[in-house]
């Protein structure tokens, strides 16, 4: 799966530190995310869509 | 949130808030107590001491359970990665204290080592085995997903 995270957060003019505090995780973990090294759970997939008001799928994509 | 470091064997302490600081703090104070113990009462088995019983042994598991304790506490507080890290880490420990358990039993092994060491080592054994297995698990998480 990739995801346009990195895109979004740069758009918004933010470092992985300061995402990772709007969305109550390390940053260790948004650069894990945006590698497309670690698949986030749920809860934290719906607190990105909602964080960037977008939709799932311009976020995340699937690989086929 | 805590940064982990050093191939996975390590976590940056200064990434941690005040309050894991203190929750991480305070388990690891009283594992060390509880490890202090252990070997305590070990060592005086092994040398056909009798047991400190009873006071010692539910000193060591008080120390244990106040350590476990502040342990979930601080792990409740981590985010998905921390968890995540963690969970595979002791689960990969258990494999390996199953896996690798079964074999040196099987083949008699921990009584050749006891035989050389002059006391039973099937808990220190198992135990080490958790250890490597989840030395080994956290390598590999950190390998995956955070280098």
């Amino acid at each position: 799966m990739k995801n346009n995270l990195k895109i979004l957060r740069r758009e918004k003019k933010l470092s992985q530190q300061e995402l990772g505090q709007r969305l109550d995780v390390s940053r260790q973990t948004i650069n894990a995310i945006e590698k497309g090294k670690f698949h986030p759970s749920l809860p934290l997939t719906i607190k990105i869509v909602r964080f960037f008001k977008k939709d799932l799928e311009s976020i995340f994509l699937m690989d086929n | 949130m805590t940064k982990i470091t050093h191939n996975g064997l390590w976590l940056d302490f200064s990434s941690l808030d005040k309050g894991d600081k203190k929750n991480y703090t305070l388990s690891s104070i009283f594992f060390f107590i509880a490890g202090g113990i252990a070997g305590f009462v070990t060592t005086a088995n092994s040398y056909g001491d009798p047991i400190p019983a009873t006071e010692m042994t539910i000193a060591g598991i008080i120390c244990l359970l106040i350590g476990v304790f502040f342990w979930i506490k601080f792990y409740r507080a981590q985010d998905e990665m921390f968890k995540r890290f963690h969970d595979f880490a002791v689960t990969t420990g258990a494999y390996c204290f199953i896996v690798l358990g079964i074999i040196f039993h099987s083949l008699s092994l921990a009584g050749v080592i006891a035989e050389v060491v002059h006391q039973d080592v099937c808990f220190p054994l198992n135990f080490l085995f958790f250890g490597i297995g989840t030395l080994a698990g956290q390598v590999s998480f950190y390998k995956k997903h955070l280098s």
